[in-house]
């Protein structure tokens, strides 16, 4: 096709006009050698003309010959690898310098053969906290030689898409010198994928939507400029001098009128994750205006383009695709003729396919009728309105009628709040006061009443072509309008300030995962192991077994029941079981009954227990050998109410619904998996407690509120008090309650940790010789630490809890009870109202005070609702 | 034949609760009903469950135009694309949780934890195929040369910390140094197979998996210890790596040593090697300071000392490694990575000093 262009363009009078993208960009693909993935984070050339590519594996990549004939053939050799990470790079006087994690690296070839032996550490002052949404990306370099840099936001605690801000720095954007030194430049950014510099040093960044963030934006930098993310302002000077840490939910002070605008706010549907972009300077080689841009975009696999112009001391401007059907495009580079390679990448983000490498593009020869440019226009007196000028390639056909039927134009704004993005808001479909061709065809004005300031527009125009008939291959346009050319200045924001939804709730809280970490720990069992089953294909009354951790099965030696170590009464158990052929098993529920396990489906799902027997009211199992779901919901009897096996789910489906049983014994008591008859696999044991003990005795609250004075901090982490809760944050720390001579007491708080977080609560707290010492009751989801939630430290002594009972950011109820005895002292450990845990400890602590900590850095721990019973 | 069957099994089960009051055959109590009918009867077919619960927003194809009239238009599965992650975690948290600010509602309490599963592969398989790292290609080896690798590196004890900032040199003999970037302490060693880039698997960002068995590690108190003072005020002073360089066989890291303030008064070289002790290569590092705008001097090292003859003063660390200072180099301090010095380290040690010169 491209080459019949070519050719037809060669020997006919009039030129050939593309009618597609593909007729106007052709794409070139990289054949990459085996072992070479190229997930592109960076790319630049040496003054050779070889091209050097970084990547998301920590790798950089040699191409050579990248203006070649043969570009899918081209060379690749490995410079580099051992980067922790690698989306930015930069070439400058042949030194080649590349954006980790971590720090701004030179890389460098002293020996000569072609492979990089000495790292230089440019620049490293910023944190990492861990978390893996911290990316550092980069990195273009002024004329003065300064590199330009953005941090990401971590995500985390309380809700997961909420942006943190746990290290200096993260949500801004950085000016290195060349000497090393780092300059927090401007703040609230997110996740600033894009870093540019264009040939007026003017620096551009992109941004990818999420909290706070409406669609994807691209900014204009400026010194001191806060882009409205909030939590990076946890860095600024007045937030560090008084302590102040930003909020999750509500906006800063700098809301109203302290944010910096985006100069264009990309449409969400043409941009979900936006790259980096490029200001054309080819003089036109790749079909677009000196000085208009190319942005990347990752999901919808394409290049947009971008123009901006300065209106009333405000950059703006418009946006619009370009070639689409590309791939991932993460990075964009141009060469001085006016190729644009595109790097690829998606991994863990999802996008378009290809999923990585490298891709070439190139204008052909083809005319193409296309966007030209577009400006705000004046105020018009005539019509007395704003409008806009599109520009065109080539003149329009002489057959097409500029009419208010073809060319629409929608106005729209966004919010700004917490949550993930915004949709469009005020969606107008705007009057059109005027819409006509200028005397040569090539400029289209639209104007209305109601084109006013801190909104975006977007223009559709129907059915326009070339003379030639070639089709307006892009005939729809985004404007961003943060001021007008004329008039008062607005202080609004196309992004406003709006009353923030709730928040929502957990699906995880309250929930024991019994066999989760140490699958074994919370049950009495014998000949029960932990393995991977499957259903042995020559035997199906038996499983095979392998090395793994995906089933608890009875394969032992005279197996016993699996019984739970703690006693529960009313609950939710979650459990997903696997039989052979001809197996039975069976849950048994406390004094209640037992829910029977038969691989047939007639029989799945019955219960016995207490003179009461009921089949299951629907064939719900699947087949043996095929894992299945189950979900039972009961009441343990009490003096005044019979026992109830509310409800049972067998593969999702109610098989038994509401069943009393009048005769069942009272009190709480374990719950028993069992096999009766052969070998039955069990996994992911949960059960909810649906009851909590009683409350007796005399509880004392602690109200933070009203004592935070008295609270004392010690260490290197901080706490500070928000809406009634304490927020601890690492590294290793402690925070003291008002609280002393705790004897023989029960205390009691709502206690949640973050993914990788250690905390713990000390009771009979005291000053020792490594910190404050005492029985430290740990909080700990997912620190890879024996000690999970529920364990005790004393001294020396220590009881663990290998399982992860309590997910991560997920509130749980920790009750801690320590009493003196003839043995020594006792500490008994409750989660959500269940013994986990008990220690006998023989030098029993004096009594003493109580007392919170933190591990380390990245750890978020908050505790509520700390009440204590002596 | 259905009961019978269900007594039959019981009465094998010496575990399950005793009929206390049998029931008579066929007399079964009255809640109970006929065997459903086969309309019930359910596996978990993905595809189904999200016809089911997707497609009205997402669409039958995935291409996210459903029925419903949303505000804002749901994702198409067939383009990929997800803000928070195309794994199966990340697809399964929206699924749970849903995803605040939009139209997607958490199916947490609706759906079970395989049907979860099973919508969050079945859309998954609706976009386009993503790079997918397959076990052991995140595997790096050190073939004929050093390998010096930046990233995360897990706690290596309990009271550890994470170092996200960690600087890993690899030997082709299998030994593994393991260094904080910023203050160029040296935490473990190991020996074996070298990292797994586990992060390669998802979004990046996570631990690097260290592969060898651990054969040395810091103690709590020389995990913080700073090997060079100022000679006059005796402050501490900071080694922050600027500099990695492969030379041949070794591996060399330069050094700024900078006081509280972050200011630099000088620097120096961490020499990685290893000294040949009856053909075991014994890990030997090499720490040389040296001040420009102030005067550095190494700190003491507490440890039990040794004056090994007359030009060497050994130390047997508390980390069981043995400490060497030069009386012609005070500078410089030699770890050697033995438990104690023997006589033919002795005489190795002695042997590589003869043979520098």
């Amino acid at each position: 096709m491209i080459t019949l262009a070519i050719c037809s363009a060669l020997f006919a009078q009039d030129p050939v006009f593309a009618a597609s993208e593909a007729d106007a960009y052709t794409l070139e693909y990289l054949k990459t050698p085996d072992g070479c993935v190229l997930e592109v984070g960076g790319m630049d050339f040496l003054s050779d003309g070889r091209l050097v590519v970084s990547t998301r594996r920590g790798q950089v990549w040699i191409v050579e010959d990248a203006l070649g004939t043969d570009f899918e053939n081209a060379k690749v050799t490995l410079f580099h690898e051992g980067l922790w990470e690698g989306l930015g790079l930069n070439v400058k006087n042949d030194e080649i310098h590349v954006i980790q994690r971590g720090e701004i690296s030179k890389l460098l070839d002293t020996d000569g053969d072609g492979r990089c032996d000495v790292i230089e550490t440019v620049a490293s002052d910023w944190g990492v906290s861990g978390h893996y949404h911290e990316f550092a990306f980069g990195l273009p370099r002024d004329s003065e030689g300064n590199w330009w840099m953005g941090l990401n936001v971590s995500f985390g605690d309380p809700e997961w898409w909420h942006g943190r801000s746990t290290a200096p720095y993260r949500g801004w954007v950085l000016r290195v010198s060349p000497d090393g030194t780092v300059t927090p430049w401007a703040s609230g950014v997110r996740s600033p994928n894009g870093v540019a510099v264009d040939s007026q040093d003017r620096v551009f960044v992109t941004d990818n939507q999420g909290d706070w963030v409406a669609s994807s934006p691209i900014y204009h930098i400026q010194k001191d400029g806060f882009y409205g993310h909030p939590k990076s302002l946890n860095w600024t000077e007045d937030y560090r001098s008084t302590g102040k840490l930003a909020h999750d939910e509500i906006p800063p002070a700098q809301a109203a009128t302290g944010r910096t605008t985006p100069a264009i706010w990309i449409p969400y549907q043409w941009s979900r994750s936006t790259g980096n972009l490029l200001e054309d300077r080819s003089g036109g080689a790749f079909g677009l205006e000196d000085g208009q841009f190319v942005v990347a975009e990752l999901t919808n696999g394409m290049i947009l383009r971008a123009g901006f112009e300065e209106v009333q001391g405000q950059l703006q401007g418009w946006v619009a695709p370009l070639r689409q059907e590309i791939g991932s495009v993460n990075r964009v580079l141009q060469a001085p003729d006016g190729t644009v390679f595109c790097g690829l990448t998606n991994r863990g983000w999802g996008g378009r396919a290809p999923a990585d490498g490298l891709v070439r593009v190139r204008r052909t020869a083809a005319e193409a009728m296309d966007l030209a440019g577009m400006t705000l226009l004046d105020f018009d007196e005539e019509t007395e309105s704003f409008g806009f000028e599109i520009a065109f390639t080539h003149p329009v056909h002489a057959d097409w009628a500029p009419t208010a039927e073809r060319v629409k134009m929608i106005s729209y704004d966004y919010d700004y709040w917490w949550e993930y993005g915004s949709p469009e808001r005020h969606v107008t479909e705007l009057e059109l006061t005027d819409v006509q061709l200028s005397e040569d065809r090539t400029r289209l004005t639209v104007r209305s009443f109601d084109i006013f300031p801190a909104t975006c527009v977007r223009i559709t125009m129907d059915g326009i072509q070339a003379s030639s008939g070639a089709p307006l291959l892009h005939p729809e346009v985004s404007y961003t309008i943060n001021q007008l050319p004329s008039g008062a200045l607005t202080n609004a924001y196309v992004s406003k300030v709006v009353p923030p939804p709730p928040s929502r709730g957990e699906t995880d809280a309250g929930v024991l995962r019994l066999s989760w970490g140490d699958a074994l720990g919370q049950f009495e069992a014998a000949g029960w192991e932990l393995v991977d089953a499957s259903l042995d294909p020559e035997d199906g009354q038996r499983f095979k077994t392998s090395v793994g951790n995906g089933a608890l099965v009875n394969i032992g030696a005279d197996a016993t029941d699996l019984v739970t170590r703690g006693s529960f009464g009313d609950a939710h158990v979650h459990v997903e079981f696997m039989l052979p052929e001809d197996s039975t098993s069976g849950v048994k529920l406390g004094n209640l009954g037992s829910l029977n396990l038969f691989p047939d489906a007639e029989l799945c799902g019955s219960f016995m227990g207490n003179g009461v027997a009921v089949g299951p009211t629907a064939k719900a199992f699947g087949e043996a050998g095929a894992w299945c779901p189950l979900d039972i919901y009961y009441r343990a009897a009490t003096e005044e109410s019979p026992g109830f096996l509310d409800r049972v789910e067998l593969n999702g489906v109610t098989v038994i619904e509401g069943l009393e049983v009048p005769n069942a014994g009272t009190g709480r008591a374990p719950i028993r998996f069992v096999g009766t008859k052969g070998a039955v696999a069990f996994r992911n044991i949960q059960v909810k407690p649906l009851d909590r003990p009683a409350d007796a005795g005399e509880w004392e609250f602690l109200d933070a509120g009203a004592s935070w004075d008295d609270w004392e901090l010690v260490g290197d982490c901080n706490f500070e008090l928000e809406n009634e809760e304490l927020i601890g944050k690492g590294a290793l720390g402690w925070l003291w309650a008002p609280v002393e001579d705790l004897g023989d007491a029960t205390v009691r708080a709502r206690v949640k940790i973050n993914a990788n977080g250690a905390g713990a609560l000390i009771v009979r707290a005291a000053d020792g010789d490594d910190g404050v010492e005492g029985y430290e009751v740990r909080v700990n989801a997912s620190f890879p630490d024996a000690a999970m939630t529920g364990s005790v430290r004393a001294g020396e002594t220590s009881a663990e809890v290998g399982s992860e009972l309590i997910a991560a950011d997920t509130w749980a109820d920790l009750e801690v009870d320590v009493r003196d005895g003839e043995q020594g002292t006792t500490v008994t450990v409750y989660l959500n109202g269940v013994l986990v845990n008990q220690m006998v400890h023989a030098d029993g602590f004096e009594p003493g005070g109580l007392a919170l900590r933190c591990d380390h850095d990245g750890t978020v721990f908050k505790i509520q609702n700390i009440r204590v019973r002596r | 034949m259905t009961l019978k069957r269900l007594l039959l099994a019981a009465s094998a089960a010496a575990t399950l609760v005793a009929l206390a009051q049998p029931k008579g055959a066929g007399e079964l109590p009255a809640r109970d009903q006929a065997p459903s009918t086969p309309e019930t009867a359910l596996t978990l077919d993905d595809k189904a469950l999200y016809m089911e619960h997707c497609a009205s927003c997402h669409g039958e194809s995935g291409d996210g135009k459903g029925n419903e009239e949303l505000e804002r238009p749901a994702r198409s599965f067939l383009l990929g694309g997800y803000s928070y992650g195309n794994t199966q975690k990340a697809v399964r948290r929206s699924v749970i949780h849903g995803i605040p600010g939009t139209p997607m509602p958490a199916f947490g309490a609706t759906l079970g934890t395989d049907e979860i599963n099973a919508v969050a592969d079945y859309v998954i398989s609706l976009g386009p195929p993503g790079t997918i790292v397959q076990p052991g290609e995140s595997v790096l080896v050190v073939e004929d040369r050093p390998v010096v690798v930046k990233g995360m590196m897990p706690a290596y004890e309990q009271g550890a910390f994470r170092e996200p900032r960690s600087l890993i040199v690899g030997f082709p003999s299998g030994t593994t140094f393991q260094f904080r970037a910023e203050d160029s302490r040296l935490l473990t060693v190991r020996q074996g197979e070298f990292l797994d880039r586990r992060d390669w698997g998802g979004r990046g960002g996570s631990e690097l998996q260290p592969l060898g068995t651990l054969t040395w590690k810091a103690s709590r108190a020389s995990r913080d210890f700073t090997e060079f003072v100022d000679a006059e005020s005796g402050q501490g002073l900071r080694r922050k790596v600027r500099r990695t360089e492969i030379k041949g066989d070794d591996v060399w890291l330069h050094f700024d040593l900078l006081d509280e303030g972050g200011t630099r008064v000088g620097g120096g070289q961490e020499f990685l090697s290893f000294l040949m002790v009856n053909d075991i290569p014994v890990p030997m590092r090499a720490i040389l300071g040296s001040g420009e705008s102030r005067a550095v001097k190494l700190r003491e090292l507490p440890g039990r000392e040794s004056r090994a003859n007359d030009s060497v003063d050994v130390t047997t660390t508390s980390d069981g490694l043995v400490a060497c200072v030069l009386d012609d180099a005070p500078n410089m301090r030699i770890y050697l990575h033995a438990p104690a010095w023997t006589p033919s380290l002795a005489a190795a040690f002695d042997a590589s000093l003869r043979k520098k010169d």
